[in-house]
């Protein structure tokens, strides 16, 4: 058993795969997953089933692998009031966060339709829009492709992994190791606020100052057009990287008892303020 | 459309004459930094200043140091279209740098209502909310990554593709 590591972009962020194994072989088998999962999902390329949607009203036949993402939209849209929702796309398109990174807001920016209003989504494969609607499926994506590289590697019976993607990350292992993860400081990314103890679970972060242009950053309130200010940044921890990432978004909006009715994660809030909120078992140290 | 909160007042001539130096005072030490227009038949989801609404976190501006941009209705006949406009202001004090709200409602260019809000109580309100497990704990500080033992880094340094390109290109516009 040796230790074997893999570094390279996809998705739009760098992603770093740990494991320990016989060999390296698994890696190709990845990287051509989550290309095949880029090029379906990404709103950046031209030819995805997502810009196609974008472009095309009409009934779509989804992939085998869209339906707990889907899945997970539609309970999250619900719990948040609508603030969580696929079909920000545009509103971010418009103030600038499109696919040439134009970062120039519109002058008039149209809040989302309402996901009744848009479309109709027939689990488990079947999306009906009734209108060209510019999907984004960020908030959720990133995570679920970690999901389904953590889902190949147990299927090669690798014991042993780390699998990240642009800070948020899964971890796997049949011993009682847990990983040190550095909770970056959203304010000075040489600095952490704290250690998190990482074993057999997912921890994804969220914060509000990195892609930042004019007023905005990458988590847009579709009713206001804005970008939430009371939170530098947040983070889950869940069995999945689906739900770790899907809940670092909706903590913008959401108040965790309410998330809590239908998952089980743990949290850490960092206000502005500097203050936190956590959860009574997440598993961190903070520095005060 | 939330309704107006007026301020407790002993006589309306008395409460105009204290409005007009609190804003007056106001404006000499604070700095406005960003102006939101809202047209009363516009106004869905209004920011909520004091308390926030029930299922969701609201909204608290940031203290801004830096100037944004301000965008104003357009208005041909009065100079401000009746409504009610926020503000935000930042301004220094001993304690760090602190930020305070303004909501002022116009009609037929005069202040007919005005509600100051400190931004600070603002989030701590949030957080004395609702149902909470765990308590509130001190500020965190940061320490330097590379002083602590770590596997891995969870955090957003690493921003999209062409991103970064982005930003230095529309920072660079933004001086000309």
């Amino acid at each position: 058993m040796h230790t074997f590591k893999d570094t390279f972009r996809a998705i739009g962020t760098v992603w770093n795969i740990e494991i320990k194994n016989t060999d390296a072989s698994v890696f190709n088998l990845i990287r051509a997953r989550i290309s095949e999962f880029e090029e379906i999902y990404s709103r950046f390329r031209d030819s995805s089933l997502i810009q196609h949607i974008a472009r095309t009203a009409g009934t779509h036949i989804l992939p085998d692998d869209a339906a707990p993402m889907f899945d997970l939209y539609r309970t999250l849209y619900t719990l948040t009031d609508g603030k969580m929702t696929p079909l920000i796309g545009q509103a971010l398109v418009d103030i600038g966060y499109d696919a040439s990174y134009s970062l120039k807001p519109k002058e008039y920016i149209v809040s989302p339709p309402t996901w009744d209003d848009a479309m109709e989504y027939i689990f488990p494969k079947k999306l009906i829009t009734h209108m060209p609607v510019q999907l984004d499926m960020g908030a959720i994506g990133k995570g679920y492709c970690i999901d389904i590289v953590s889902d190949i590697l147990k299927q090669h019976s690798v014991h042993e992994f780390t699998v990240e993607a642009g800070g948020d990350m899964r971890h796997y292992t049949n011993t009682h190791e847990s990983i040190r993860v550095a909770l970056e400081d959203p304010q000075d990314k040489t600095q952490a606020i704290g250690i998190a103890y990482i074993q057999n679970v997912s921890i994804c972060g969220s914060s509000g100052n990195r892609r930042v242009w004019h007023e905005y950053h990458h988590i847009l309130d579709p009713d206001t057009i804005s970008s939430p200010t009371h939170i530098l940044g947040l983070w889950v921890v869940a069995d999945t990287a689906m739900i770790a990432d899907a809940l670092a978004t909706a903590l913008f909006f959401t108040k965790p008892e309410i998330l809590q009715r239908e998952f089980y994660f743990e949290y850490l809030i960092l206000y502005s303020d500097r203050t936190t909120l956590r959860s009574e078992s997440f598993p961190a140290e903070l520095f005060t | 459309m939330e309704s107006t909160q007026t301020p407790i007042q002993t006589s309306k001539k008395g409460l105009f004459t204290s409005i007009i130096s609190l804003l007056i005072l106001a404006a000499a030490f604070i700095g406005i930094s960003t102006i939101k227009t809202q047209d009363k038949t516009q106004i869905e989801d209004e920011a909520p200043t004091t308390s926030p609404e029930p299922e969701t976190v609201p909204q608290a501006p940031t203290p801004a140091t830096t100037p944004t941009s301000t965008t104003t209705t357009k208005n041909t006949t009065r100079i401000y279209r009746d409504g009610t406009y926020t503000a935000q202001g930042a301004y220094g004090s001993p304690a760090g740098a602190e930020s305070i709200g303004l909501r002022l409602t116009l009609k037929n260019d005069i202040v007919t209502d005005v509600l100051v809000t400190p931004m600070a109580t603002n989030i701590k309100s949030v957080q004395y909310q609702g149902k909470f497990i765990s308590g509130i704990k001190a500020e965190v500080v940061g320490k330097n990554i590379d002083s602590l033992r770590v596997d891995v880094v969870s955090g957003s340094s690493l921003t999209p593709d062409g991103f970064n390109d982005a930003l230095i290109k529309i920072k660079a516009e933004a001086h000309i």
